[in-house]
C-alpha cells in the first residue's frame, strides 16, 4: 500500500509537471479522486476551533458522459467531539451527471450546486478570497437544486442555464431545504470583465414557503486585481423578504501569492430583522496553487458580530 | 523578432480554422467536443516559454489568474489539458490520436502535416 | 508387599500410581521410536516439510500477486500514454528504470507497443532468463483506446534458490517436467508443491538433509530416556521413603498392641486378687452374728459394687484374651431354639417389672447346628439384656428366621431409647457406651465383646435404629461352624 501511496505521489509529482492538475486516477475505474479539506478558526463560534468539511470529489469522464460527486465529511472538532450525533458525518453534496448533446448543450441531472451569480460556483473555502462568506449567501437562494439542468454555450464565452426541480431534495443540506425550483441564469464575458443574470422560484420543503429571488453579479480581473460584485433580491411571500443583499469585494494581489482583500456588504434582510453594513479586510497566503492560509476581521455595523476569523485550506 | 505562435491540430482535425475564443474554451476545457468529437488538447510544461506565450497571447489569463481558474474548474469536473515534455512528443502524438490540438513555433510546421488552425504573436 | 500397599494413605497410592503410568508411556514411547525409527519417523518429518512447503508456496504467490498488482497500477499513470507515440521523451523509461530499481530482485520493466519494445528498464536480457507478467495499456484520454502493453520480467535466477533459513534444508523453484527419471537424494527428504498463478507451470520444492532432520527425534530420544530415568528413580526414591514409614509405624503399632494386652492382663490379673478378697471378706462379715442389720445393709451394698467392679475386670480380660485371640471355642451340637428359651425366661421377670410387652415369633422349626454354647448364650443375652436395659415402656418382639444363604439370624426387636445415629457408628467401638444415660449394671465392654464372640463363632451382630427414641432391632446371624 505504500509503494502504491509513494508512486503515486512521484508520479503525480515528477509527469504531472502540473500544479493545476489535480487528484489521482483510481486504478481499474474511470474515476479519479481528490478532495479538499479546511480548517477554520473563528473566536465568536460556538466551537472556536473547526476542523471542517473533509470533502472527497469524485470525477469520472467517457465519451459524453461526465459524472461529478461531492462528499462531506463532517465536522470533527479539534478536541474529539462532534457536532452532531455521530463522529462522522457523510453529507452528499452533489451528485451530478452531465450529458453532452452536442458541442455546445448539455444536460446536467442529479444534485448540483444551482447555477446562480459568482459566489454559489465556488462555495467552498479553498476557492474564495475570505473565510467568511457573504449574506446573500444564506438563505436567499438555495444553493443546491436536485434536478434538471439545461445548459447552452453560447458563443464559446457566454452560457445560458435553465434548471427545474419539482422534487425533494436528495442532499441533507442544513438550511433552506426545497422540494420545488425553476432557475434561469445567463452568464457571459467581455474581455475581463464577466457579468451574470440570474433569477428564479423555489418553494421551501417543511413551511411551504415561497419566494422569488433575482441577482445581478459581476467579476472583473485586471492585472493584479480582482473585483467581484453581487446585487440580489428576494421576495419571500409570506411577507418577510430581503429587500437587498449585496457586496463588492477587492482582492488585490500586492506581493508574489499574497493578496489583500476588502469586502463591504449591506443587506437589508426581514427574516433577521436587520439591516446593515458589513465590512471586512483580509489577507491570503497561497505558498502554494492548492493551499491557502487566510485571515480576516469582520465588522458588523448592526449584529454583534464583529469578530476575527482565520483559515488553512487545502485542495488535493 | 516577435516569435509567432501557431495552434494546430492533427491532419484530420474536424474544423480547418478556430477563432482564439474556441481555443481558449477548449483549453479552458470548457468546449471538449469538436463535430462531436473529443479533442485532446495538449500543454507543454508549465514553465516552458511557448506555453507562457500561449496562455499570454490566447488564453489572455496571467499565471494568477489560471490557477485560480483551475482550482475552480477542478472543482466543477474539469481538467486542464495534457502535458507533454517537448515538441517531438506532441507531434508524435499528433500522429497517433485523433483530434488532438497544441501548439507550436512557427517554424515547426513546415512539412509535418499539421493543420493550421490560429496564427497569433507572442508579445 | 500387599501388606505395604494396603497400608499406605489413597493420596501416596495416586502418586504412585500415576508415577508407573507415566514411566509406562515413556518405556512405549521409546519402544516405540526404536523399532519404527526408520519409516514412521521419516514420514512425520516428511509430513512437517510438506507443511512447511505449503506456507512457503503461499508466500511465493503472495509476492507474485503482488507484483502483478503493482504492475497494473503502473499502467494506469497518465504517463503511459508516451507508450503511445514511442516514449519519445523518454518519461516511461525514467519512471520503468526508477520502478525497477525500486522493486529490486533483478525485476525488468518493459514497454510494448505492438508487440515493439518501446521503453525498457534494462537494455540487454535474454528473455529466457525470465518469467513474465503482463497487462494492456489503455491511453487515459480514451480509455478504449489500446496502446500496447506493460511487462514484467522476473528473474528465474531468483527462483532457482530461494532463501531458506534452516541451513540443512533447500528451497527452490523448477519447472513441472513429465521425466520420471528424476534422480531422487538418498540423504534428503524432498517435497514438491504445484503452484498456482503465475507460477502454473512450475513447482515448488523443499529439501531436508535426512540426518539433520532426524536429529530432532534422536533429541526426543534422548530426552525421553532422560525422563524415564528420572520418573525411576523418583518412584523408588519414594517407595523408599514410605516403605521405611510403614515399616516404623508397624512396629510402633505391634509394640504398642503388646504393650497394651500385658498391660491389661497383669492390670486385672493384679487387680482381680485383692478385689476377690475383699468381696470374699465382705460376704463373710454379711453372716456373722456379731454385724446388725443396718450394718448388713452397708456390706450389701460394698458387695454389689465388688461384684460389679469383679464382673468389669473379667470383662477386660476376655477382651484382652479375645484380642490375642487366646479364647477356646468348643464345639457342639446344640438346639438353637432352646438356648434362645433360656436366655429369655432369665430377662423375663425384668420385662414384666418394666411393664414391657414380650413377644416372641418363632416362625422355624427348632434348628441343629455346630457352634460354642457358652459363647453363643453370651451372645443371645447380650442382645436381649440390652434391649431390656433401655427400654421402659413398648414392647420388645425376638424372632429366629431363616436366611437365604443357609445362615440363620436371631432378631430382637425393641422400642426404647433407640441410638442415635451419630453413635451407631462409634457403636462397636470399645469402652462407648451409646446411652448417656446411667443404667445399672451397664459397662462399656457389652457390644464390643459380643461383637468379638460373635465373630469367634462364625456369626455376626448387626444393629439398626431409625434414631432417638426410635427403637433398636438387633440382629445375631450365624451359621454352623
Amino acid at each position: 500500500m505504500k509503494k502504491i501511496v509513494f508512486v503515486i505521489m512521484f508520479s503525480t509529482l515528477l509527469f504531472s509537471a502540473e500544479p493545476i492538475d489535480y487528484g489521482w486516477d483510481i486504478p481499474h475505474t474511470p474515476l479519479r479522486i481528490g478532495g479538499y479539506v479546511d480548517a477554520v478558526y473563528d473566536e465568536k463560534a460556538d466551537d472556536s476551533f473547526i476542523f471542517d468539511d473533509l470533502s472527497l470529489l469524485l470525477s469520472a469522464n467517457k465519451n459524453r458522459f461526465d459524472f461529478l460527486s461531492e462528499i462531506e465529511v463532517s465536522s470533527l472538532n479539534i478536541d474529539g467531539k462532534s457536532n452532531g450525533s455521530s463522529d462522522i458525518r457523510l453529507n452528499l453534496e452533489r451528485l451530478q451527471l452531465t450529458y453532452a448533446l452536442d458541442d455546445e448543450r448539455s444536460l446536467r441531472v442529479g444534485r448540483f450546486n444551482s447555477d446562480i451569480g459568482y459566489w454559489n460556483q465556488a462555495p467552498v473555502n479553498i476557492l474564495q478570497e475570505t473565510t467568511t462568506m457573504p449574506h446573500m449567501t444564506h438563505y436567499l437562494y438555495p444553493k443546491a437544486t436536485t434536478g434538471v439542468s439545461y445548459i447552452e454555450q453560447i458563443n464559446d464565452e457566454d452560457r445560458f442555464s435553465l434548471t427545474v426541480q419539482n422534487n425533494r431534495d436528495i442532499g441533507e443540506e442544513s438550511y433552506l431545504l426545497i422540494d420545488r425550483h425553476i432557475a434561469m441564469s445567463y452568464h457571459a464575458v467581455a474581455d475581463e470583465l464577466a457579468w451574470s443574470l440570474s433569477a428564479g422560484y423555489y418553494r421551501e420543503e417543511k413551511s411551504q414557503n415561497e419566494a422569488y429571488y433575482a441577482g445581478l453579479g459581476m467579476e472583473y480581473e485586471y492585472e493584479n486585481v480582482i473585483l467581484q460584485s453581487e446585487l440580489f433580491t428576494q421576495n419571500g411571500k409570506d411577507g418577510l423578504s430581503k429587500p437587498y443583499s449585496a457586496y463588492v469585494q477587492s482582492s488585490w494581489n500586492f506581493a508574489k501569492r499574497q493578496n489583500a482583500v476588502l469586502r463591504l456588504e449591506a443587506y437589508k434582510d426581514e427574516v433577521l430583522a436587520t439591516e446593515e453594513v458589513v465590512s471586512l479586510l483580509g489577507y491570503v497566503y497561497r505558498p502554494l496553487a492548492n493551499m491557502a492560509l487566510k485571515g480576516e476581521y469582520v465588522h458588523h455595523s448592526d449584529l454583534p458580530l464583529n469578530r476575527f476569523v482565520a483559515s488553512f485550506s487545502v485542495m488535493f | 523578432m516577435a516569435q509567432e505562435l501557431v495552434v494546430v491540430g492533427d491532419e484530420n482535425f474536424p474544423e480547418d480554422n478556430l477563432t482564439k475564443e474556441e481555443i481558449k474554451s477548449i483549453f479552458l476545457d470548457k468546449k471538449r467536443f469538436i463535430d462531436g468529437e473529443k479533442v485532446l488538447a495538449m500543454n507543454y510544461a508549465y514553465n516552458h516559454p511557448l506555453r507562457l506565450c500561449f496562455e499570454r497571447t490566447i488564453l489572455e489569463k496571467s499565471e494568477r489568474s489560471l490557477e485560480r481558474y483551475w482550482r475552480k474548474a477542478y472543482y466543477n469536473g474539469k481538467r486542464p489539458p495534457k502535458v507533454v515534455t517537448s515538441v517531438e512528443m506532441l507531434l508524435s502524438y499528433f500522429e497517433n490520436v485523433h483530434p488532438t490540438i497544441g501548439y507550436v513555433d512557427a517554424n515547426e510546421t513546415v512539412d509535418k502535416g499539421l493543420k493550421v488552425l490560429y496564427k497569433g504573436e507572442c508579445s | 508387599m500387599r501388606k505395604f500397599w494396603s497400608g499406605l494413605s489413597e493420596t501416596y497410592k495416586i502418586f504412585i500410581s500415576m508415577l508407573l503410568f507415566i514411566m509406562l508411556i515413556q518405556l512405549g514411547t521409546m519402544y516405540y521410536i526404536w523399532s519404527f525409527e526408520s519409516k514412521v519417523l521419516l514420514a512425520k518429518e516428511t509430513k512437517n516439510l510438506a507443511y512447511q512447503l505449503n506456507t512457503e508456496a503461499k508466500l511465493l504467490e503472495k509476492h507474485m500477486h503482488g507484483l502483478k498488482k503493482e504492475l497494473k497500477f503502473l499502467s494506469t499513470l497518465e504517463v503511459m500514454d508516451d507508450v503511445l507515440v514511442k516514449d519519445v521523451d523518454k518519461r516511461v523509461t525514467v519512471l520503468l528504470e526508477k520502478k525497477s530499481k525500486d522493486l529490486g530482485e533483478g525485476i525488468v520493466l518493459v514497454a510494448k507497443q505492438d508487440k515493439l519494445v518501446v521503453s525498457s528498464s534494462r537494455q540487454n536480457y535474454n528473455v529466457d532468463d525470465y518469467l513474465e507478467f503482463s497487462t494492456a495499456l489503455h491511453a487515459s484520454f480514451k480509455k478504449e483506446k489500446d496502446m500496447g502493453s506493460l511487462h514484467l520480467l522476473y528473474p528465474l535466477k531468483s527462483l532457482t534458490a530461494l532463501k531458506s533459513d534452516n541451513p540443512h534444508q533447500k528451497l527452490w523453484v523448477e519447472k513441472i517436467s513429465n521425466v520420471k527419471n528424476e534422480k531422487t537424494d538418498e540423504n534428503s527428504i524432498v517435497v514438491s508443491k504445484n503452484l498456482k498463478g503465475i507460477l502454473a507451470k512450475w513447482k515448488l520444492s523443499l529439501s531436508y538433509e535426512k540426518e539433520s532432520a532426524l536429529e530432532s527425534l534422536r533429541e526426543i530420544e534422548k530426552i525421553l530416556l532422560a525422563a524415564f530415568l528420572v520418573s525411576l528413580l523418583s518412584l523408588l526414591f519414594v517407595v523408599w521413603r514410605l516403605s521405611k514409614k510403614q515399616i516404623k509405624i508397624l512396629e510402633h503399632t505391634e509394640g504398642v498392641l503388646d504393650l497394651k494386652r500385658t498391660f491389661l492382663s497383669t492390670i486385672s490379673h493384679e487387680l482381680r486378687t485383692p478385689l476377690g478378697s475383699i468381696l470374699s471378706l465382705t460376704q463373710h462379715l454379711m453372716v456373722s452374728p456379731k454385724v446388725g442389720d443396718d450394718e448388713v445393709e452397708i456390706l450389701g451394698r460394698i458387695e454389689n459394687s465388688s461384684e460389679h467392679l469383679l464382673g468389669m475386670i473379667n470383662g477386660l480380660l476376655k477382651l484382652s484374651k479375645l484380642e490375642s485371640n487366646m479364647m477356646p471355642v468348643t464345639k457342639e451340637k446344640v438346639y438353637v431354639l432352646n438356648i434362645i428359651e433360656e436366655m429369655i425366661e432369665i430377662v423375663e421377670p425384668l420385662i414384666e417389672e418394666k411393664g414391657i410387652k414380650l413377644i416372641r415369633e418363632i416362625s422355624t422349626q427348632d434348628v441343629l447346628i455346630d457352634t460354642d454354647v457358652n459363647l453363643f448364650k453370651q451372645v443371645v443375652m447380650n442382645l436381649l439384656s440390652n434391649a431390656v436395659k433401655y427400654t421402659d415402656k413398648g414392647k420388645i418382639i425376638t424372632y429366629l428366621r431363616k436366611e437365604e444363604d443357609g445362615s440363620y439370624a436371631f432378631t430382637v426387636i425393641d422400642t426404647g431409647i433407640g441410638i442415635a445415629k451419630e453413635k451407631q457408628k462409634a457403636l462397636f467401638q470399645e469402652f462407648y457406651q451409646a446411652h448417656s444415660r446411667e443404667v445399672s449394671h451397664s459397662t462399656g465392654l457389652g457390644l464390643a465383646l459380643s461383637q468379638k464372640m460373635a465373630k469367634l463363632i462364625n456369626g455376626e451382630i448387626i444393629i439398626e435404629s431409625e434414631g432417638l427414641n426410635k427403637g433398636v432391632k438387633a440382629m445375631f446371624r450365624f451359621s454352623s461352624l
